[in-house]
């Protein structure tokens, strides 16, 4: 726990004594007290705060459709073979193809909007969780589902209390992929429509650009990864960690 | 006249005709009519079980023992309704068995509880039909009570040893209060100590319940302690070798000599389908080794040694 705060302090004081000393060309590069400087410029008018929560529910509400009906289409691709045999491979060619590419086709269809951001976030994380579900519930042990045939469990009781409840572990799996597909392809489609709708982070940072101002630019980069590490660490990977304890996958 | 010559015949007539009558007029529990079952593999398509019949009376503890690959787990299987029988027919109180169903309840080698839930919620989940749910919880509380783990109610399976896994196991077969009780090995991965004391409590059980039991197993002393009947199967193809009625009284002790002396005819018995599956062993090794393939001496699997406890 101690080496990686000590590194990290060390980066710091190297870069700030860089900047300081102008190693480098200063407004190329600001140093961590400029960017601490503009962090808090930016919470004090609200304007990161403002543009954090947009960007947060724009993910929300994209990642929020892309589990449900990723975890839908999972389910229908692990238990129809006819479903899987026809539309797996183009899941899995789909899924190779990066989210943003859908931009142009977005725009085209949503018009400079909302609708065409939420949609390449949506589909960022769309085929991650319906791959991870469908191989969740391919990978369901068959004795258990011997079991549920010999109790009796058939239909919608079969797929509630079995089916799911086998896959949850891989099914929260899928969606901590989903999520960092999904902030990805929100970032990348906020990056490339500035002028779309409200300014969330990504549009905040590319008008850092604009204005030359990188001390704007790397707070932002900040509250990014600062959102990043929490999701990942103390969202998804604790959530998972309890749901693999709970299923016996892991040592307690 | 008559009185003395005629009558005394006549009962006796009537008393033969009674014992004749008497299997037909009990039906069957469970019927298997020349079943024939082949799986593809490799090898081409090796018989699993061929023209095997069987007769199960109600409240009968019978146990199907033999070597591996003869095909007594997948007429378990095919009982389950877990597996099609290819040919023949197979029949529960008359009615063909085309699906699997909670009237045949089975346990499994591994306990197969869903890890998801505690040991109550496990068998409560076979409790579907009882809609009360403080009425369900009460049931298998009673189901686990039965098995001695009331204490571990809420425990989830990988909290609890294999033993206490497979007896959640039983209590929640029963808590389907099933017409049959299907068991498939479920001690085969115990150590010996738990086993044996599994084996007291199914006899126990099923003393107090009576159900009709198909019980599989590969332990000879398992079979003789457990069952009112021991049928032999050999391999390839699966058939049923020998049947054998176990007279002996209950409850029976695992190491009992009158135990002992019943597993001793049967492993007679079995020897010759230990013998032949060895000679087809070697074959295979020399056929290897013929075609220049076999460098590995160690490869080789022998059977089991053939000890008594510890089946074949």
């Amino acid at each position: 726990m101690m080496t990686p705060i000590v590194f990290f302090i060390l980066i710091l004081i190297l870069w700030e004594t860089g900047y300081r000393r102008e190693w480098w060309n200063s407004y190329l590069f600001p140093g961590p007290s400029q960017v601490v400087q503009a962090l808090i410029a930016g919470i004090k008018d609200h304007s990161l705060i403002i543009a954090t929560r947009i960007s947060l529910v724009r993910l929300i509400l994209a990642f929020g459709t892309a589990l449900v009906l990723g975890t839908g289409l999972g389910i229908l691709n692990g238990t129809v073979p006819v479903v899987r045999r026809a539309i797996g491979p183009l899941a899995l060619g789909l899924q190779t193809l990066p989210s943003i590419c859908w931009l142009p086709l977005a725009i085209i269809w949503f018009g400079l909007s909302e609708r065409a951001i939420l949609f390449v976030t949506l589909m960022g994380a769309l085929l991650a969780v319906t791959i991870a579900v469908s191989d969740g519930i391919l990978n369901i042990p068959p004795i258990y589902l011997r079991a549920a045939k010999m109790m009796g469990a058939r239909g919608p009781r079969l797929y509630r209390e079995v089916l799911i409840p086998a896959a949850f572990p891989a099914i929260i799996t899928g969606a901590k992929q989903g999520w960092a597909f999904a902030w990805r392809s929100l970032m990348a489609g906020e990056l490339l429509s500035v002028s779309t709708g409200a300014l969330g982070l990504g549009q905040t940072l590319m008008r850092g650009r604009d204005l030359n101002d990188m001390s704007q630019v790397l707070a932002v980069m900040t509250i990014l990864i600062v959102i990043g590490v929490v999701a990942d660490r103390l969202i998804f990977t604790q959530l998972e960690n309890r749901v693999r304890r709970r299923w016996g996958l892991a040592n307690p | 006249m008559g009185l003395f010559t005629a009558k005394p015949k006549s009962e006796e007539i009537e008393a033969h005709e009674r014992r004749l009558a008497l299997p037909l007029a009990k039906p069957a529990k469970i019927r298997l009519e020349n079943v024939s079952v082949r799986f593809d593999t490799r090898q081409g398509q090796p018989a699993a079980l061929e023209n095997v019949s069987l007769a199960i009376q109600p409240g009968e503890f019978v146990c199907l023992v033999g070597p591996s690959g003869c095909g007594k787990s997948t007429l378990l299987n095919i009982i389950a309704g877990l597996l099609p029988a290819g040919q023949g027919q197979v029949y529960k109180d008359d009615v063909p068995i085309t699906k699997a169903g909670p009237d045949r309840a089975v346990i499994f080698q591994e306990a197969a509880l869903f890890p998801w839930l505690t040991a109550v919620q496990n068998v409560e989940f076979a409790l579907k039909s009882v809609r009360d749910k403080k009425a369900r919880r009460a049931k298998a509380l009673e189901q686990l009570q039965m098995v001695h783990l009331s204490r571990f109610a809420d425990s989830y399976p990988h909290e609890l040893s294999g033993g206490m896994r497979q007896r959640v196991a039983i209590a929640r077969a029963l808590a389907l209060d099933p017409d049959v009780l299907l068991m498939d090995e479920p001690f085969a991965a115990l150590d010996a100590q738990t086993r044996d004391v599994l084996i007291g409590e199914v006899q126990r059980i099923w003393l107090e319940t009576r159900k009709t039991v198909i019980f599989v197993t590969h332990n000879v002393m398992e079979a003789v302690t457990l069952g009112d009947r021991v049928i032999c199967m050999g391999a390839r193809p699966g058939c049923i070798k020998q049947e054998l009625d176990i007279t002996l009284e209950r409850p029976r002790a695992v190491e009992h000599p009158d135990t002992a002396r019943f597993a001793q005819r049967i492993m007679a018995n079995l020897q010759d389908e230990i013998a032949k599956i060895v000679l087809e062993e070697s074959d295979f090794v020399e056929a290897e080794r013929a075609r220049g393939r076999d460098d590995d001496p160690d490869r080789v699997l022998y059977p089991h040694t053939n000890t008594m406890g510890d089946g074949i």
